[in-house]
């Protein structure tokens, strides 16, 4: 810390070390470099570009917007099914006493009426979903080989859609 | 006036039924300026297209997140800074070269690019970027082009203000040397 005296009498105000020498030589370089170069950086645009640059993008930017949620329809139906089963497996299980019933030897429209009626499913597809049976599980293979460039974008996108969240 | 315009968008986006206003609206507000500030980082006119396209795309998606917290304006520089780097480490990758000579393959596209009207000194310029450490480089286009205070390029980069100031002085004077040079 210095005291820069000349001008400075006694208020107590402190400025760092060799700051008025820093201050000189870099408002020198940046009055330098904004002679020299200017602000311009010497890239165009094609004609017009600006102009039309907002209906261009609109309907892209739209259109992945609008398909970005279909990402992970499989696993938000998922959740619930997989609830209802384990809930299910354990109710039957309760009620069978003595009786062996397991889920696989109940009739499936009868569990679908039953579930129906009970309004556990609030739609459609996740009862089409839950009735396939289980075709879903095999689809959703482990062993699929995914192309690590897909997952590498796909974990990338993610990653930069929780720092907007996060701001 | 900014400020005004910030507010405007962000009450439009509140309702469903003016979003697309809104969208239309942060558009026409932001997509030269952000265009720039990709620009001069992709170097490349297709490429800062590209990007900016998929900026916006993020900030459509994150906008209901958005909380005020920080400026809408400095939100969406930094996305489009993240942006303008995922997409220069892809391309990195796919060429499979460092990051320094990438800069070098990007300044050679330049003296072949057709949307690039810059003369010697804007293209030295370029060359002596290139030179400098990735950050360096950076922090230089953000403070000299955009103005950006160094205490906001410090919370992009997260670095310390005054590193970021020291940077900013040591990149200012090494091209300043190099133009000398040239």
């Amino acid at each position: 810390m210095e005291k820069e005296n000349k001008h400075n009498k006694d208020l107590g105000f402190q400025v760092p070390q060799d700051f008025f020498k820093n201050f000189e030589e870099d408002m020198m370089t940046q009055l330098n470099l904004e002679d020299k170069l200017g602000k311009e950086t010497g890239f165009e645009v094609p004609d017009g570009y600006f102009e039309t640059l907002e209906e261009q993008l609109l309907p892209v930017v739209d259109d992945k917007v609008r398909q970005l949620p279909k990402k992970s329809n499989v696993t938000t139906f998922l959740y619930p099914v997989l609830a209802i089963a384990a809930m299910l497996a354990i109710v039957l299980t309760l009620n069978s006493g003595n009786e062996s019933v397991d889920i696989a030897s109940v009739d499936t429209s009868v569990l679908e009426d039953y579930l129906i009626e009970e309004s556990f499913l609030y739609d459609d597809a996740t009862v089409d979903i839950l009735f396939a049976d289980n075709d879903i599980l095999d689809n959703i293979s482990l062993t699929e080989s995914v192309d690590t460039d897909v997952l590498y974008d796909y974990l990338e996108d993610e990653m930069d859609l929780n720092e907007i969240i996060t701001e | 006036m900014i400020a005004d315009k910030e507010y405007e968008i962000l009450e439009l986006l509140k309702v469903p039924h003016s979003t697309e206003a809104g969208y239309r609206m942060l558009l026409k507000e932001f997509q030269e300026q952000l265009y720039w500030q990709i620009r001069k980082l992709v170097i490349d006119h297709d490429d800062a297209h590209d990007v900016l396209q998929n900026v916006f795309v993020k900030v459509f998606k994150g906008i209901k997140n958005f909380k005020g917290d920080s400026k809408l304006s400095s939100w969406l520089y930094r996305i489009a800074y993240n942006e303008s780097m995922t997409f220069l480490t892809k391309k990195k990758k796919q060429l499979q070269i460092s990051d320094a000579e990438l800069q070098a393959h990007l300044v050679e596209q330049i003296e072949a690019d057709v949307y690039f009207t810059g003369d010697e000194i804007q293209l030295a310029l370029q060359k002596a970027l290139a030179q400098l450490p990735k950050r360096q480089s950076e922090i230089f286009k953000m403070r000299y082009y955009d103005e950006v205070k160094f205490k906001d390029i410090a919370n992009l980069l997260e670095l310390s203000e005054g590193a970021v100031k020291s940077s900013y002085h040591i990149a200012a004077k090494k091209i300043e040397q190099f133009i000398k040079e040239d």
